[in-house]
This record gives structure tokens, C-alpha cells and sequence, in this order.
């Protein structure tokens, strides 16, 4: 049997924000940029989502426009990601394996939000919610709610005095926390050693080096495209992985400014892709679906009906 | 602790040299015992496989893997009833809990085996979304997915989903607000995947 996706019923998209509510937010988007690039500081954070429980301890440093951050994981096996920009490079101590990659996406802002088809606040409205202490900082609370049923809300606790985020809270329609992420103690303005976080990063004696193969290319040269584009997402990136397990696999990445949106498209393998079902994660959720010859996975930190759009508007260009 | 679960221990590494002798001996005893070790192998082999081994051998170990599991889990299902439904799900919630020879630990709920808490670091929910017919039927059938009862609800874990759900965070992970603290919450979070599917080198 397989899970049969529901219609969806079509919603006109909202009515578009006005100047000033488009400011207030974007003001806000850029405050808390801003303190994310030139703050330093060491703390623990704590990340919870649907039951599952990961901490990781922090060294964020900033010098110039440089930025470099060191991850040390304290659940699971130990792992230590070093950031330098967009460059990461995460160990695996037990493994003697050290992997190198570039986020692309850490690079896409303040942009994504200045650029004239950006219009965060013509899907989502922000006010300012009051003050509360957080790691041991004052923080301000902003709530983040969408105009749509297509996205979820956020509540974000940023640090008063420069906007650094230190907690944040991903909302279901009913306002009910799917996901949190927060400094459990919070060290700002530590004396964190930009070229000492360097120097640890190129430490590879011993390690084996590994760069996994991620090939950039469009959906449209791939032969995928959109029949409608799903209200407030645009496309981002488009990535093939020449070399996976399954061949072929391309993913095709779209973001309203806040949520983003993963389509996995592979051959379908009668062997392994057995039905199509949706999970839940938090607010992660995931869908896949059978688009013959292909096999179509979608995750998104979007509601499931999101999902069901996106699959439904997919089409391999004949 | 039965013979299981001192191999379940010993595959990860979590026996006392006296535990360890126990074992050794049940296994010259018990023809039942090098089954058993054999299975809790390949599961760590299927754990360690690098996301991008080469397909063949990852899809028919997880399959065989997968069939055995399914074998196990129709055997192990009533005793499974007898447990607390509160400590069963805070079981499931295990990102890498501690192994079997814990007596708090109970993931002989699905077929006795401490390495399957890692089998997929994540236990998506499945609870609301898929029918019920669905989720009997995918509890039944060979799938690469396992279904596992909950008090929250049934949960589902799957490894290849694991692998999209990690290239998601890491590539696609494209907003505003994940810029700094998203990068954060997915270095925090993603990672027992990704450690997971780095293994075995």
C-alpha cells in the first residue's frame, strides 16, 4: 500500500507586508547578522528536538571580516568541527578521520534578506515580546509568526545590547515548541584566539582527509523544474553527488528567507525504496514519494502539507 | 544479563574482564551464542559504512540486516510489552546511550541489541502521519525502515533517511536565523549521524 498524500487545498498567498513591517524585521535580520560577525564568545549550547538531546561546547572568534568557531561536541561520539569562514572541517577522533567542506550557505547573507525578491515579511509578521534573562544575559524576545499555513513560527531570544542570538524556538500553528536551541552558559566577548582556532583547524597529523564530492549544477540542467513555485520559496542551490551510493542523487535546496526546503531526487531501486511515507522530527519533517523512474525525498523544517506542495509541483521536464 | 546481551556489551566494547570470560565460555557452550555475535557484527558494519560505500554491499547488508532484525523483532515483541511504557520511550530517545550491561538500558526492547541505538541516531516520529494499516505494515514488511512502539507513539528509524536528513542540515540549512546560530544547532545536532556513517576506517 502506499501512504496516499492528502490534497492540499490552495491558499492565495498573503497580502504583502507594508514598508514599515518589512523594516522592523529586516532591521532585526541584520542587528542579529551583525552580532553573529563581530562578537566573540565561548559557551555550551544545547539543541532539543523531538526527544532527541545534543549539547556542544563553543569558541567563536572574530577578527575583520574573519570568522572562525570551534564546535566540541559532549554527546555522541566525540567530534570537533572547526569553522574559518565558510570552510569546515570536522574530526572524528575515533576514527582518525577529518572532513573537509564548504558551506555555502553561511555565505548567503546578509544578502538573501537585502535583495529586491526577498520578502521575508510578506510571509512572516515579527513583533518585540519582552526581555528575559537567558545563559545569564539580558535577552530580547522577538516572535516570528507566518502569514501562511506554509512555514512555522519562531520565537528568538536575542542578547540586548548587540543582538546575538541565545536561544531560539521553532512553533507549530498552535504555538506549541517542536524545537529549541539555546546557550546553556554563555561567556560573551571571551578572549577567543582567531589564529590559534586556525592553527587547531590545519592540525590534520595522523588524520585522513576526506572531501566529499558535491558537484554544483542547476535543476533545470538536471531536467527537474517547478510547475508553480510554492509561495515565499525560492530556489537556492542545486548540488549532485556524482559519487554516492546512489547515483546520481541531486539535491535541489529552496528557502523563504527562514525555513528551507531539501528535494532529493535519485532512480528509484525497487530493492530499497519499498513506500512512500512521511515522518516528523521536531520540526524537521520528510516525505518521499515515487516519480517513476525516480525516487523523491523532501526535508524541510516546514509543516508536512509544505512538503506535499513542493512533491506535488516537481515534474521531470520531458 | 543473558548471553545477548553480554555480546551486545562486548561488540561495543562495554564487558569487565570477568563478564568477558563468561562470555567466551557461553560461546564454546551455546551454537546459538556465534549467531548472535555475528549478527551484532554486521549491524556495527552497516553503522560504519561510509555514507557514499558503494551501494551494493551497504543496500544487501542493510537488507539481510533489516530481515534478521524483523526475524528478532517478532521473537523479542511480547517481552517487550512487560516494560515500562515511560522508560521505553526515554530508551528511544538514546542519541548513544550506554550499552547493554547498563541496567537502565533497554533497547532488547527492539531484538536486544546496544548497537541499534545507533543504527540510526534519530527516531523519527511517525506518529499522526502514517495510517495504521501503514505502520503494521511496515513493522511486517523487509523495509529499510524499523518501526518501534513508543509511549509517544510509533517511532520510525531509518539510516538512509538519516543520510538526507544530515545533507539537509548541511547544505540546505539556507535561513536567516541559521546563519549563526543555525550553524550551531546543526553542528550540535546533525553530528551523530554523520559520525555514524564516517565509521569503520
Amino acid at each position: 500500500m502506499n501512504y496516499v498524500v492528502a490534497q492540499v487545498p490552495a491558499t492565495a498567498p498573503p497580502a504583502p507586508a507594508s514598508a514599515a513591517e518589512s523594516r522592523g524585521l529586516n532591521d532585526w535580520l541584520m542587528r542579529m547578522h551583525q552580532a553573529s560577525i563581530s562578537r566573540s564568545y565561548i559557551g555550551t549550547f544545547v539543541v532539543s528536538a523531538g526527544g532527541n538531546m545534543s549539547s556542544a561546547k563553543i569558541w567563536h572568534a572574530c577578527e575583520g571580516k574573519q570568522q572562525a568557531e570551534r564546535v566540541e561536541t559532549l554527546t555522541g561520539a566525540p567530534r570537533s568541527i572547526f569553522r574559518h569562514n565558510d570552510q569546515v572541517i570536522t574530526f572524528f577522533p575515533d576514527h582518525k578521520v577529518a572532513r573537509s567542506e564548504k558551506r555555502e550557505s553561511l555565505g548567503l547573507f546578509p544578502e538573501l534578506f537585502q535583495s529586491a525578491d526577498s520578502r521575508i515579511a510578506d510571509f512572516y509578521k515579527f513583533r518585540q515580546e519582552g526581555i528575559e534573562r537567558i545563559a545569564g544575559v539580558d535577552a530580547d524576545i522577538a516572535m516570528i509568526t507566518p502569514r501562511d499555513s506554509l512555514r512555522f513560527g519562531y520565537r528568538v531570544w536575542t542578547e540586548r545590547q548587540n543582538g546575538l542570538v541565545v536561544k531560539l524556538q521553532t512553533l507549530d500553528a498552535e504555538g506549541r515548541v517542536l524545537e529549541q536551541a539555546a546557550f546553556s552558559e554563555l561567556q560573551l566577548d571571551a578572549p577567543v584566539k582567531m589564529d590559534k582556532l586556525v592553527q587547531m583547524m590545519g592540525k590534520l597529523d595522523g588524520y585522513r582527509l576526506e572531501k566529499p564530492t558535491l558537484l554544483k549544477t542547476t535543476a533545470s540542467a538536471e531536467g527537474w523544474e517547478m510547475k508553480a513555485p510554492v509561495a515565499g520559496f525560492n530556489a537556492m542551490n542545486c548540488y549532485k553527488r556524482p559519487l554516492s551510493a546512489a547515483s546520481g542523487r541531486m539535491q535541489w535546496i529552496f528557502s523563504d528567507g527562514l525555513a528551507s526546503v531539501s528535494i532529493f531526487i535519485e532512480l528509484l531501486d525497487r530493492k530499497r525504496h519499498l513506500q512512500e511515507s512521511s515522518l516528523s522530527l521536531g520540526a524537521t519533517h520528510t516525505l518521499t514519494k515515487q516519480l517513476d523512474p525516480y525516487w523523491i525525498t523532501l526535508v524541510g523544517e516546514v509543516p508536512l502539507t509544505t512538503l506535499q506542495r513542493f512533491s506535488n509541483e516537481l515534474a521531470h521536464k520531458k | 544479563m543473558t548471553t545477548p546481551e553480554r555480546l551486545s556489551a562486548l561488540a561495543d566494547g562495554q564487558l569487565d574482564d570477568q563478564e568477558l570470560a563468561a562470555v567466551l565460555e557461553a560461546c564454546v557452550h551455546e551454537p546459538f551464542a556465534l549467531g548472535c555475535w555475528n549478527t551484532y557484527h554486521l549491524i556495527g558494519d552497516v553503522l560504519r559504512l561510509p555514507a557514499h560505500a558503494s551501494a551494493p554491499l551497504a543496500v544487501d547488508a542493510e537488507l539481510a540486516f533489516v530481515n534478521r532484525l524483523n526475524k528478532r523483532l517478532a521473537q523479542e515483541l511480547p517481552r517487550s510489552k512487560e516494560l515500562a511504557p515511560a522508560k521505553a520511550a526515554a530508551d528511544l530517545i538514546h542519541l548513544r546511550g550506554p550499552a547493554s550491561n547498563d541496567s537502565s538500558f533497554r533497547w532488547k526492547l527492539v531484538a536486544g541489541v546496544a548497537s541499534l541505538a545507533a543504527v540510526s541516531a534519530i527516531a523519527w516520529n511517525a506518529s499522526g502521519l502514517l495510517a495504521p494499516e501503514f505502520q503494521s505494515q511496515l513493522a511486517q514488511a523487509s523495509s529499510p525502515q524499523i518501526v518501534v512502539t513508543s509511549a509517544q507513539g510509533p517511532v520510525v528509524r531509518d539510516a538512509r533517511l538519516q543520510e538526507l536528513f544530515a545533507a539537509h542540515k548541511q547544505f540546505g540549512a539556507a535561513s536567516a536565523l541559521q546563519e549563526s546560530s543555525g550553524f550551531l544547532r546543526n553542528t550540535t545536532f546533525e553530528m551523530p549521524a554523520q559520525a555514524q556513517a564516517i565509521g569503520g576506517h
